[in-house]
């Protein structure tokens, strides 16, 4: 068994690493030998902090994982910031916690790498803290220019980096990278291979601070970091956000400020105002082009009247206000006013501060289309159509009016065209409901009105069933499918544009002009629809619609599209096309769609398993009349009770399904003749508990109905998470426990499900409270509010 | 009010740094990532210590991981003489299955998730396990050294012919689990008269009688029992018998029985039924 330092061994090193790991057999140390075409002079260990580079540590024991992590990740990140960035250095550039994160990160290797780790990290720390060294100054702030014996100073760092990690390949790997870098060129021949300084740097705590201070708690960084990527809105913004700094005196005390980034680098300041002014500028007129040519499309397409399910007078506001565009574009700004009653369904992010109107800043059509939006809210709040459609209206209206105020009338005019035709569709569903018969229809209009919102497999399956009464139906699905198709058509559309304009300016033209003449792929896919017999319109149609509308919360979808995400997103529009071959396939044409077939069949098939989960109105009434009182608990055996909820809770998807919580309560309520052993009385406890539970959920659902809350669906999967009422601006959580006994491990799991229910609510843009119907100790409490928690506490000591 | 499931595990560790360390390390080999709670960020193991020992301001001491397509929280508690708790639960995006098996159920599929934490704690002495849900805590009810499982075999009370057949069907289904997981049956006649055995099984179970078996695996001896509870559910157990399958883990001082063993030989006598719950009585 033989010793041996890990960094370097066969040389005098004060400071090199102390650590030893034990290995069997021999260690032959290499030599060095370059193979560059380079000639220089070695030069002897002039100091005794220098180390003799012929030996890695890495290359020798780390595991393939840790190679790998310091070939693509530590190399790379100290090349850019000696060579290339030095900026990659501030916290929030790349990583949170700058350079600092990546050596943290070692930390994750474990078993043979483990005995090197620590000093790797010391090693790194070291280089960090000289790299940091050259480019803060003595006062911790950071060096815009660096002149060129600092920039040196930062290539000899990285060519010590390369001595110490890659021993005698480091002038190779270092010649290959300086050529395309002069700086590199001209300091290579001065560089003696043999040696590197292997001191160990420990930066102290105030200078840390100082530096950290100096990088304005990591402002700079994101500063700089939008400046690279090309955001000079976002640099401007963090330029001038301002932050407290504090870093500790010499001898006691702190020094405090509060100071921004452009307060602190005023010559940086001068650079980003300069961009953040001409992108704007250009960001404008941009946007003043396409509102031109978006108004000629407007204006064309309502002239040739193509759509005619959209009342003629809301086509001729918009073909006139495009009209005024083409002819006098002028940008202005005024109040559009909104019934007090209505404002609380419009985003509060477009209202004013008393809440009575929208500001608006935009040409004629934007202002046109602003109204029709705050019209058609006024028309869904006051009409008498499902809760599902109703939200999904005023959904699509906010999204329209978001769409309006970033500069895109078309996506903003096709989703208002989607908001009439779902308004269309909602009252036909009305009318089949009164007019219907046979005992499916309302579990199908149910469906339906669900799936516009939420479940489309059980659309396409509730539509796909053989009922002739429901086929007018589905073709109004389809209908309401191609303009929210249309609708999301047109916002993937507008974003490709865009990204076009920016690189092919005249191409994008061109596509804008595509427009106005051809038709889309989705109003193609409408006419092959259209063509198919009445059973396939039911059948492929509506698929074609729900899968448009697996999109669903399209009007959340559409503002969230991320330049990433698009690809993604057309393919889903696209979804309906492949929906629609397969249409033809059951005609008999392509025999490739075999398999799609069979596998539509086999989703349709676990689809119909899913829908008759859900529990037969009239099998609920004769399940009622056989309940057998004595059977149940007090708590839960209460006929009346159960009758009216399930009068109230009917029609709330999920309410009533054999997993929802009113068969939960009937199914664990029942009370076993056995309560004399008390062994038994307490296995059975956990079933009542569940079944309370359960019931008092039916409970409050019934109680948040009657105060005026719109339920949207009841023990639904959100986020991963189920929740058991969901309103729609809440999501809810029911507790019948006693609070007092959850203590210790079953408190800290509590906590925990809490802090997560409470995170998905916020990113769902909805608030997460908490019911408990009974008394919460005043520790819980502190709990709820110690972690921002809305909680009802129904009884009160 | 939503069921939130979790298991703990007890571990023959002190409750130290070093030791949550190890746990973690080893779950991350299999595969565990570690995220923060709101910017989803990876999460070194460094990290995760100074989140869940040393953050004063942290109200909640759960690590947020992920594996594969699932995400639960993980926890370290200790018990009162100091040992390691590691505990995951609150599954998110969880395991759940059909269960061919049994009473036909579309619930959280425990056995994997058990599988998961015997995989972390393989080369770690386990001394307990036992799931947890939220709502419905000591439903298992027993005090005997042994590890039981909590299932729905088949409504045997039930008159309608139907469920005959579904009894019948459970029994020859928990009978294959035997005969294809390799176990030794005591007479070793199992698999040749395996209709005359469900036939017999189903009428003592009919009759609310414990059924009994004694098998082997490995050549470690251990008795099988299966027995209905009150609520309409069944209590299958294993009872380890000398010659005790031992071991000393890591960080161990001694050699103790082997439970991880023990809980997967019950797990896959369970193969396909669903487990409500799982506790071990040592």
């Amino acid at each position: 068994m033989q010793f041996f330092s890990l960094f370097s061994d066969e040389f005098k090193c004060i400071s090199a690493p102390v650590s030893k790991v034990s290995t069997t057999g021999s260690s032959k140390i290499p030599l060095n030998r370059f193979s560059v075409g380079y000639s220089f002079q070695e030069l002897p260990a002039y100091n005794s902090y220098m180390c003799k580079a012929q030996y890695s540590a890495i290359v020798c024991h780390g595991s393939d994982h840790l190679k790998h992590y310091f070939s693509t990740v530590i190399i790379p990140v100290m090349y850019n910031i000696t060579i290339k960035n030095h900026a990659n250095i501030f916290p929030c550039y790349t990583y949170s916690g700058g350079l600092c994160d990546l050596i943290n990160r070692l930390s994750q290797f474990d078993g043979s790498d483990r005995a090197i780790i620590e000093n790797l990290k010391v090693r790194l720390q070291s280089y960090c803290g000289r790299i940091e060294d050259v480019v803060f100054d003595s006062h911790g702030l950071f060096i815009t220019n660096l002149s060129h014996a600092r920039r040196v100073e930062l290539v000899k760092t990285y060519a010590d980096f390369l001595k110490e990690f890659y021993a005698e390949n480091a002038p190779s790997f270092f010649y290959n990278q300086s050529r395309d870098n002069q700086l590199m060129q001209q300091v290579m021949p001065g560089i003696n291979w043999n040696w590197y300084d292997g001191r160990d740097y420990v930066p102290h705590k105030r200078v840390a601070e100082q530096r950290y201070a100096g990088s304005v708690n990591g402002n700079l960084g994101q500063v700089y970091y939008a400046m690279e990527q090309g955001d000079s809105s976002t640099a401007y913004a963090m330029g001038q956000e301002k932050v407290q700094t504090f870093f500790s005196g010499r001898m006691w005390g702190k020094t405090e400020e509060i100071a921004s980034v452009f307060e602190k680098y005023p010559e940086l300041k001068r650079i980003v105002e300069e961009k953040y002014l001409t992108d704007q500028k250009a960001c404008s007129q941009r946007k003043q082009v396409a509102l031109q040519q978006e108004a000629k499309i407007i204006k064309s397409e309502c002239e040739n009247n193509i759509d005619q399910v959209i009342a003629c007078d809301i086509l001729q506001a918009r073909c006139k206000a495009a009209q005024k565009d083409l002819t006098n574009f002028r940008s202005s700004k005024y109040i559009h006013k909104v019934f007090l009653e209505n404002s609380k369904y419009i985003d509060t992010a477009f209202l004013s501060n008393d809440k009575k109107g929208i500001i608006f800043e935009g040409s004629a059509l934007q202002h046109c289309l602003v109204d029709e939006a705050i019209s058609v809210v006024d028309m869904v709040v006051c009409s008498h159509l499902h809760t599902k459609i109703q939200d999904a209206v005023v959904d699509l209206a906010n999204g329209s009016l978001l769409s309006n105020k970033g500069g895109n009338a078309i996506t903003a005019s096709r989703m208002l065209d989607a908001c009439w035709v779902v308004i269309d569709f909602g009252k036909k569903i009305i009318s089949c409901t009164y007019t219907s018969v046979g005992i499916y229809a309302p579990l199908i209009v149910g469906g339906i009105a669900e799936g516009l919102g939420e479940s489309l497999h059980d659309v396409a399956h509730a539509v796909c069933h053989p009922i002739e009464t429901v086929q007018d139906l589905a073709n109004s699905l389809v209908v309401v499918g191609y303009y929210l198709g249309k609708a999301v058509f047109a916002a993937a559309e507008y974003e490709s544009v865009i990204d076009l304009s920016l690189t092919h300016p005249h191409l994008a033209k061109e596509m804008i002009q595509g427009l106005i003449d051809e038709p889309s792929m989705l109003p193609i896919l409408y006419e092959q629809v259209k063509k198919l017999s009445a059973k396939d319109v039911a059948r492929g149609g509506t698929k074609f619609a729900a899968d448009i509308m697996l999109l669903h919360g399209i009007n959340k979808l559409i503002p969230l599209i991320t330049k990433d995400a698009l690809p993604a997103f057309v393919n889903s529009i696209r979804k309906g096309m492949q929906s629609t071959k397969v249409v033809v396939a059951v005609e008999g044409i392509p025999a490739n769609c075999a398999q799609e077939i069979s596998s539509l069949m086999s989703s349709l098939e676990k689809v119909s398993g899913r829908v008759d989960n859900m529990v037969n109105i009239n099998n609920i009434s004769e399940l009622l009349q056989s309940f057998n009182i004595l059977k149940y608990d007090s708590s839960i055996g209460n006929v009346k009770k159960l009758e009216e909820a399930i009068k109230i809770l009917k029609s709330i998807p999920g309410s009533l399904t054999k997993d929802g919580a009113l068969f939960k309560a009937l199914e664990y309520g029942q009370r076993i003749d056995v309560l004399m052993d008390s062994k038994k009385i307490l296995e059975i406890s956990g079933r009542l508990a569940t079944a309370r539970g359960a019931m008092y959920e039916v409970e409050k659902a019934i109680e948040l109905i009657e105060a005026g809350e719109k339920i949207i669906h009841m023990g639904r999967k959100i986020g991963g998470r189920e929740f058991d009422i969901v309103t729609s601006t809440k999501l809810i959580e029911c507790k019948n426990i006693d609070w007092s006994t959850r203590v210790g491990r079953s408190a800290e799991k509590m906590k925990s499900d809490l802090g997560d229910w409470k995170r998905i609510a916020k990113d769902n843009n909805k608030i997460f409270e908490l019911h408990s119907k009974n008394f919460i100790p005043q520790e819980w409490k502190d709990v709820f509010i110690k972690m921002g928690i809305n909680f009802v506490e129904d009884n009160v000591l | 009010m939503s069921i939130s499931y979790s298991i703990d595990s007890v571990l023959d560790l002190s409750y130290t740094e070093e030791n949550i360390k190890y746990v973690l390390s080893s779950g991350m080999e299999q595969g565990f990532v570690y995220l923060e709670d709101e910017s989803r960020k990876v999460l070194s193991i460094s990290h995760v210590i100074q989140k869940i020992l040393f953050d004063s301001e942290n109200i909640v001491n759960h690590i947020t991981t992920k594996f594969k397509d699932t995400i639960f929280f993980i926890w370290f508690f200790k018990t009162e003489n100091n040992l390691l708790i590691f505990s995951i639960g609150s599954f998110g995006y969880r395991w759940d299955k059909e269960f061919n098996n049994g009473v036909r159920q579309y619930t959280i599929d425990f056995a994997r998730y058990i599988y998961l934490i015997l995989q972390v704690c393989r080369n770690i002495t386990l001394l307990e396990l036992c799931t947890v849900g939220d709502e419905i805590e000591n439903i298992i009810y027993d005090e005997s050294a042994c590890i039981t499982a909590m299932l729905d075999i088949a409504d045997f009370d039930s008159q309608k012919l139907e469920y005959i057949s579904d009894g019948k069907l459970s029994v020859r289904s928990f009978l294959v689990n035997i005969i294809q997981n390799g176990f030794i049956v005591e007479d070793n006649l199992l698999e040749q008269n395996i209709e005359i055995y469900v036939h017999e099984y189903y009428e003592k179970l009919k009759k609310n009688s414990p059924l009994y078996l004694y098998v082997k695996k490995d050549n470690i001896p251990f008795k099988i029992e299966i027995k209905p509870d009150i609520q309409g559910y069944d209590l299958v157990s294993i009872y380890p018998l000398a010659r005790y399958f031992m071991k000393k883990g890591y960080g161990s001082e001694k050699e103790k029985i082997n439970i991880a063993f023990y809980i997967q030989r019950l797990l896959e006598l369970c193969e396909n039924f669903a487990i409500y719950e799982l506790k071990t009585y040592f």
